[in-house]
């Protein structure tokens, strides 16, 4: 299929004309979990093995992350196992579990402006396929 | 990685080609219906990102790493840490607002990152800094990959 139709067809069959709303995912696919709180367009810094910051382009602000290798941090973390399997779990608190193994300052303070864009956005994630 | 082989159509992704960094030959790499709802609703010029800019850097790779979800703390050298999902990587010649879908020059300090797992499924892509080696990789290149491929 060429790029342009299915551009088109993808468009058609999933896009919506409303405003953006932010949205946690997790993909099985990659075993990670992307959220973004704004459509701005962004670059990624990854920031450890854990978690990837989106930086808006225009403003430089936090608009979005990735968290990967969902059940490695699930393993290493039984609380956070045994939590998710009650349903959907706050973002925030998730976060806090690769922050723990953060080795610098630096990487605590950005985790820490992540945790609060997350707060904020009240996302919550469904990560009972990653536990199962 | 695995060869194109016969399989079953399915219908919950589609297939595009790709640079097989084991011998220069073109396989299939899909991209699931499942991503294509999530980039969705970022907005069409994501959507366009998703079948401009991913397929061309899965088609003319500058760059192909192996080894993305090695961790760093591990013996570099010991041939059984090493996984087989790849890191295509590019610096097309424009970026898509998603918002928006204008097409704007791409930074040339930017490359394209298109991640591809075992399975040969495109689960991630963004655009990243490239290295301030001035080699055109991916930032960090020499420590977050177990080794380049292409």
């Amino acid at each position: 299929m060429e790029p342009s139709e299915f551009a088109d067809r993808m468009w058609s069959r999933f896009g919506k004309a409303e405003p953006f709303q932010p949205s946690a995912h997790y993909d099985p696919d990659g075993d990670c979990l992307e959220f973004l709180v704004s459509d701005e367009a962004f670059r990624g810094e990854r920031l450890d093995k854990w978690v990837t910051v989106y930086r808006g382009r225009s403003t430089g602000r936090i608009v979005g992350s990735m968290i990967k290798s969902i059940r490695e941090l699930l393993t290493r973390n039984p609380g956070l196992a045994i939590e998710i399997r009650s349903g959907p779990v706050r973002l925030s608190h998730f976060l806090h579990a690769p922050k723990f193994s953060a080795t610098s300052e630096v990487t605590v303070r950005v985790y820490q402006e992540i945790i609060k864009e997350a707060e904020d956005s009240q996302l919550e994630a469904d990560l009972q396929c990653a536990g199962s | 990685m695995a060869e194109n082989h016969p399989s079953p159509l399915r219908t919950d992704r589609q297939a595009f080609p790709a640079v097989n960094p084991a011998n220069g030959s073109t396989f299939d790499v899909y991209i699931t219906m499942r991503r294509a709802e999530w980039v969705a609703k970022r907005g069409q010029g994501a959507v366009w990102e998703m079948a401009h800019t991913v397929t061309e850097v899965l088609r003319t790779p500058s760059a192909i790493h192996e080894g993305i979800r090695w961790d760093e703390d591990e013996d570099r050298g010991c041939d059984q840490n090493v996984d087989s999902w790849l890191c295509y990587s590019h610096r097309p010649a424009h970026y898509y607002d998603p918002k928006s879908g204008r097409k704007l020059p791409s930074d040339p300090d930017d490359v394209f990152l298109v991640f591809v797992n075992k399975d040969r499924v495109a689960y991630h892509w963004r655009w990243d800094r490239a290295d301030d080696d001035g080699s055109g990789m991916p930032s960090g290149h020499l420590s977050r990959f177990r080794k380049k491929v292409l």
